[in-house]
């Protein structure tokens, strides 16, 4: 039969053109489709409305004579260079601030692997109580936690790192204890039939297992907790954050574009070195 | 290729001052997953210095028969005694100390792909550690790095000792396994598809150290296998299992072709 002879007129010995099944799953699954679209709209919709999005104001705000390319941007350059060092030495404060909370949050999240990775853990309800524990800390955004903290530590960066600490908890910890229960469980299970405690088959097959893909979570979040504690400096935490609402509120433009390249310039090296680190560690 | 073993002649089933103590001991196990019965009460006797190889079809419970062996599965029923000791009494520590005279070799490769090939051997005796010696690969004790480099020359993989585990092929890390078995120093090594992943030539050669394991040390090996002509060639003791049951066990001379053909032919038409 040429393969472009038409379906149905085959030669000598072909059987006639099969009847399709009815589609009755297929078209249930179609509706079912249609209906995640509408709802998917349907809530574009509703917060369109409730955010009150206004595309006349967008780009009014961007582009009219009193708007940020008009106004806020010539007002902005050149930028002032000689608040460049403090804007350095504010940024390593908020470094500091990631950094610290980063390897303290490791600490945390690593303390409650044991219980939060439904594989490993010694008990049901402990386990639970370990990923409720986890979902509040996520819960309750870094800046909350940051008023709170300003009540116990004061106006210090300190306060922002302990805010930082207890949300990369709750962040870390739901990555942590996921990572640890798609892990290969066979170095597991032979360490313990060899007799090894909890606690050393945790040490000897469960963190060295893991610990690549923990490290790479952990490099990733670091730019992520370097921009949180901008954001956390502007309400108290210190650090460049600190300085920009200062700066803005005294509507010095020019100081604070120095302070922003030099926010640029930390945040792309931080996802640089980040990157390179993890690409060493899945290598 | 790989060369066949010279001719052997095999023990009695059962005979011999071998079959007194025997390390394991199972007896009238059942396992039940839902509605389906899996192990149907299973009783087995395995003795010091032999190799015993467990044949049958997917899903007739060789796999769950051996999680029972070492409770890493609690039976519905019965008991599994390890060197005398019956698992299903114990709990947590003593638990623990008692699974100590079983090692278990996984199909898949067991190592900690990160760590060296003798560190994943010294993980074998953590249970022979205190707490404190064993919360870091440098704090090991001496004794338990040399024990490790011994058992890695006896699967003849010493020259590997500081290879990451990750980097080794599928024969090689399981020999490596099965040093780490050796360092645990248990007496019996229960290996479940050991050769599934590795090609014939490393299959051989780990079948042939599990054998010369139980000939020259006199451990009690019980391997779950594939491969019938592997275990017809290496093991003393073959032993078929069909639907939970045991099928035959028999000396590896004394198996029919037939009735390895019989333990697949009926999966495969009950299916």
């Amino acid at each position: 039969m040429s393969i472009d002879a038409p379906i149905g007129a085959a030669g000598p010995g072909a059987t006639a053109t099969p009847r399709l099944p009815p589609r009755t799953r297929a078209t249930r699954s179609r509706l079912i489709a249609y209906g995640a679209v509408a709802v998917v709209l349907g809530l574009l919709i509703f917060s369109w409305i409730d955010a009150q999005g206004s595309v006349t104001q967008f780009f009014d705000g961007l582009f009219a004579r009193k708007g940020l390319f008009r106004d806020v941007v010539p007002h902005s350059l050149p930028p002032d260079l000689s608040a460049l060092w403090g804007g350095v030495r504010a940024a390593v404060t908020t470094l500091a601030i990631a950094i610290l909370s980063i390897a303290f949050g490791l600490i945390g999240a690593i303390a409650m692997l044991p219980l939060a990775a439904r594989n490993i853990t010694p008990s049901r309800p402990l386990y639970e109580l370990a990923r409720v524990v986890q979902a509040i800390l996520r819960a309750i955004p870094e800046l909350i936690m940051l008023l709170f903290f300003l009540i116990v530590f004061g106006f210090t960066p300190f306060a922002a790192v302990v805010a930082l600490t207890f949300h990369g908890i709750g962040v870390k910890g739901k990555l942590f204890a996921e990572a640890v229960e798609e892990m290969e469980m066979a170095p597991v299970e032979a360490l313990r039939v060899a007799g090894a405690s909890r606690i050393q088959v945790f040490l000897h097959a469960v963190l060295p297992g893991v610990r690549n893909t923990l490290l790479a979570l952990t490099m990733y979040r670091l730019d992520a907790n370097f921009r949180s504690a901008v954001t956390l400096g502007a309400v108290g935490g210190g650090g460049i954050g600190f300085l920009i609402d200062n700066e803005l509120n005294a509507f010095q433009f020019k100081i604070v574009c120095t302070y922003m390249i030099v926010l640029v310039v930390f945040v792309l090296a931080i996802e640089r070195v980040s990157t390179i680190v993890r690409a060493r560690l899945n290598a | 290729m790989p060369t066949a073993p010279a001719v052997r002649t095999f023990p009695a089933v059962g005979s011999g001052a071998a079959a007194a103590d025997p390390p394991l001991v199972i007896e009238g196990i059942r396992k039940r997953f839902g509605e389906n019965e899996v192990l149907g009460g299973v009783s087995l006797t395995l003795r010091r210095g032999e190799l015993l190889a467990v044949l049958g079809g997917n899903g007739c419970g060789k796999s769950t028969l051996l999680r029972c062996a070492v409770r890493l599965l609690d039976p519905d029923a019965g008991s599994a005694r390890l060197c005398g000791q019956d698992l299903a009494a114990l709990r947590g520590r003593s638990l623990r100390m008692a699974r100590r005279e079983a090692a278990v070799v996984f199909q898949q490769i067991a190592l900690v792909k990160q760590r060296s090939a003798l560190e994943n051997v010294c993980c074998g005796a953590l249970a022979q550690m205190s707490l404190g010696r064993s919360l870091s690969t440098t704090a090991f004790p001496t004794e338990v790095r040399d024990r490790a480099a011994m058992a890695l020359q006896r699967v003849g993989m010493l020259d590997k000792a500081w290879q990451r585990a990750g980097t080794l092929s599928g024969g090689q890390a399981q020999r490596v396994a099965i040093a780490r078995a050796y360092c645990q120093q248990a007496t019996v090594i229960l290996a479940d598809e050991p050769v599934s992943a590795l090609d014939p030539r490393a299959a051989e050669e780990v079948m042939e150290l599990l054998a010369d394991l139980a000939h020259s040390d006199g451990l009690a090996v019980l391997a779950v296998l594939h491969q019938p002509e592997l275990a017809l060639r290496h093991a003393d003791r073959v032993l078929g299992m069909r639907l939970g049951a045991f099928a035959f066990d028999k000396r590896p001379d004394e198996v029919a072709p037939e009735e390895i053909e019989a333990l697949y032919v009926h999966l495969h038409e009950a299916a």
